[in-house]
């Protein structure tokens, strides 16, 4: 079955998880508003799911939003926070290397009459706090930085944003969706108001996802037509899903910080051992603030995509970039904003790892992603020079 | 003492089909890959998502590429009303639906208001029945969209979709039908329709729950209501639930195949209930039209009886039957489709749901109309005949 290192696309669900949703779409709850027996039994099932979810995260219950994924999440915590606090000010501020899910839902936010600042990174792709408090004008509602990059996988300075927002009151929220269950993720010491997260991104089932909102955030719903989740996010509620979910998040939280430690340890070997041995390869990202399960390299002489599938083709499963843009077949925007444009950004390619990896896998990896890069630059250089 | 329960509530939700609960489970362990990924466990998970598409565009008799899928029902409405009037704003601000219209699209519909989109409602007749004159009337210049179900999923009445289809095409308006009490049951294709916009929902017809589908035909403008990556086209970003939409496109294949049985069985269900219902409940009263209906859905109206005080009842005996739509169950209003087709507050309040599906069979139909009857005879016994 080869060797997957694409989990920052996505992950295998928890074989547990999936039992649970089996079981639970078996048992067949019925729907959790209706009065009957069934329903209460099903509203039970829910609130205990919920509290997990919350337990995981250090957090209240009714903090706890269940939507249909991290997209939704982002969506509903821009647009709704956006709509609810519009009468104080319609000015946003995002970090420019957010995920596609933040950058349209503001973009889209611009079309409502919305203005949308967008905050440059560094080189390492790390926003640098000062600017965001530079840009904040007594119009600015919301605030938006992703808690680990999805692409190169900077750790942003979000304690810091956070501090910067409550003293200034303004709403911040933070797409964490790629930072659980890798690192520890807690609103409430991170001190953020609004969190995403997506369940396929920690073992749980596709399609499901968390919007953390701190008691008392103003917010308008996107999806309407129910009471379900507190008004905050009609239809009738997926709870195999959401107790699959809790389930994984649950699993995930235990061992957190040894799995982060080990994590971390097997992504550096990764990277020494390729950068020890081959030219002309970059790692990037922040050299401190890095994620534990993500190392992105930039190739030169190579292409992405070639890359992807020469490794596929020898049972390495890698990336070449977000999941989410890789039919676009342009530049990313996170390498553009790192300062990696044009041919330079072409030759990219990112590792994932999880907390299942083994170092042996790292090592394999390695040593096939060594024989590609080599393969693949003779043969252009064969080509250009035929 | 422990009854036998018997679930006659499937217009809010029904039980997922083992075969599909099987065929998820494969699927987690079978598609391991985000369908957008390059690499060949991301190319085998968009392969297995596009036949799943190919299959329910067969079955709706649409194109593939115009078929969307959503979390459920709930989000293909919001999408197709706030996504067309969004999308068209700038030729009008005006929408048309039913004053019958599921809570999903009457507030997708409200939210609209705060953006200076107007709404009217178009009155029904006393089956439920939109008034098609009316409909006509309520078209201007302005109007962008209309918006009439397919199933009333209170009382069961089959709107005249196509009717309204030719009139709305003829005034270049678009229609969007909320089609999720009748995909699964009856057959339902966009085009004898004539929809522009189709949405249906998963968990209704023996699918997962979390999983749904808009259809919105080819050159019809549709704003995303999510925005993000490249998914559906960039109409319905966020990494598909691959698994839940496998497990749909099964569920709806099995409910097609099983159509004409079903409806032979229901329809004698039905007929069983109605039956015995006028020979023990006598000033009981079935609402919705006298044959265009769907034949799951059972509006009864019990004069003098609280509904909450049957459905409580009902449901210590392990029967679960409903008020009137799940969604706005707890919420203690009288429903906006029984006032609006007549009844009295009153009559509103006394009203329930049964809805029996696929594992009914007469037994359980006797079951709860002995029990009606005794909770009638408990609240009101002078208008019940002795046996």
């Amino acid at each position: 079955m080869g060797i997957y290192l694409d989990h920052a696309a996505t992950t295998p669900v928890l074989p547990e998880a999936a039992q649970m949703l089996a079981e639970a779409s078996l048992r067949g709850f019925g729907n959790p508003s209706s009065i009957h027996i069934r329903g209460q039994m099903a509203r039970e099932a829910m609130d205990e799911a919920r509290q997990v979810t919350a337990k995981a995260l250090g957090c209240l219950a009714d903090e706890i939003v269940f939507t249909s994924g991290g997209t939704e999440a982002n969506s509903l915590a821009l647009i709704g926070a956006c709509l609810a606090r519009q009468d104080s000010g319609r000015h946003l501020v995002i970090s420019a290397v957010e995920h596609e899910s933040v950058r349209n839902t503001a973009h889209f936010l611009e079309t409502l009459g919305f203005r949308v600042t967008e905050i440059p990174v560094d080189p390492a792709g790390l926003v640098d706090p000062g600017d965001i408090a530079r840009a904040l004008t007594p119009e600015t509602i919301l605030i938006s930085v992703m808690t680990v990059n999805n692409i190169i996988g900077t750790v942003q300075p979000v304690t810091e944003i956070s501090e910067l927002a409550r003293k200034r009151k303004i709403l911040f929220h933070t797409d964490a969706v790629q930072a659980f269950p890798n690192m520890l993720v807690e609103p409430g010491s991170l001190g953020v108001d609004l969190l995403s997260l997506s369940s396929h991104k920690f073992r749980g089932p596709k399609g499901m996802g968390v919007l953390y909102v701190r008691k008392g955030t103003p917010l308008v719903p996107l999806v309407r037509g129910g009471h379900q989740e507190n008004g905050l996010r009609a239809g009738t509620e997926n709870l195999p899903g959401i107790m699959a979910l809790a389930l994984a998040i649950k699993r995930s939280r235990e061992n957190l910080e040894k799995a982060e430690t080990e994590l971390r340890r097997l992504r550096n070997l990764l990277a020494e051992d390729i950068l020890a041995n081959l030219d002309h390869v970059k790692l990037n990202g922040h050299s401190e603030r890095a994620a534990p399960h993500i190392a992105h390299f930039s190739v030169d002489f190579t292409d992405g995509e070639s890359l992807v599938r020469n490794m596929d083709h020898e049972g390495v499963i890698v990336s070449a970039g977000s999941a989410c843009s890789s039919e676009e077949g342009k530049t990313s925007h996170v390498l553009e904003a790192i300062g990696q444009s044009g041919p330079l950004a072409r030759g990219t390619v990112r590792f994932s790892l999880s907390r299942e990896t083994t170092e042996q896998e790292v090592r394999d990896a390695s040593a096939v992603f060594r024989n590609v890069v080599v393969r693949l630059r003779s043969a252009s250089a064969a080509g250009r020079f035929a | 003492m422990v009854n036998k329960r018997i679930f006659l509530d499937h217009a809010s939700t029904t039980p997922v089909r083992p075969e599909v609960i099987e065929l998820i489970s494969e699927a987690y362990q079978r598609f391991i890959g985000n369908p957008s990924s390059l690499h060949r466990f991301g190319q085998e998970s968009r392969r297995a998502l596009e036949e799943a598409r190919e299959k329910i565009a067969g079955l709706l008799g649409c194109h593939p590429d115009e078929l969307f899928f959503t979390s459920g029902g709930t989000e293909a409405n919001n999408m197709a009303i706030k996504g067309v009037a969004r999308a068209l704003s700038e030729k009008g601000t005006h929408l048309v639906a039913t004053a019958v219209e599921h809570h999903s699209v009457l507030d997708a519909c409200r939210s609209l208001e705060r953006e200076g989109f107007s709404i009217s409602l178009v009155p029904v007749d006393s089956y439920g029945r939109i008034v098609i004159e009316a409909f006509r009337e309520a078209l201007t210049p302005q109007t962008i969209l209309a918006s009439v179900m397919h199933g009333q999923n209170e009382v069961g009445t089959l709107e005249p979709v196509s009717e309204i289809g030719e009139i709305a095409r003829s005034f270049g308006v678009p229609l969007h039908s909320d089609a999720v009490q009748t995909v699964g049951r009856i057959p339902v294709l966009v085009d004898t329709l004539g929809v522009d916009l189709l949405s249906l929902s998963s968990h209704k017809f023996g699918g997962p729950k979390g999983v749904g589908a808009l259809y919105v035909r080819r050159g019809t403008p549709c704003f995303p209501l999510i925005h993000g990556g490249n998914q559906e086209e960039g109409r319905r970003p966020g990494t598909e639930n691959l698994a839940g939409i496998l497990g749909m496109a099964r569920a709806l294949e099995l409910s097609m195949l099983e159509l004409e049985d079903g409806d032979r069985r229901l329809h004698m269900l039905r007929t069983r209930f109605i039956q015995l219902l006028r020979e023990s409940v006598p000033r009981a009263r079935v609402n919705g039209h006298p044959s265009l209906f769907l034949q799951g859905i059972i509006s009864v109206t019990l004069p003098g009886v609280p509904a909450e005080e049957v459905l409580i009842c009902l449901d210590q005996e392990g029967i679960a039957a409903s008020a009137g739509a799940a969604c706005v169950s707890g919420a203690l209003e009288p429903s906006h489709v029984l006032l609006s087709m007549g009844l009295t507050r009153k009559e509103a309040e006394a009203t329930i749901r049964i809805s029996p599906g696929k594992e009914n069979d007469v037994e359980d139909v006797e079951v709860v109309i002995r029990k009606i009857r005794g909770i009638v005879l408990r609240t009101g016994p002078s208008f019940v005949p002795p046996p």
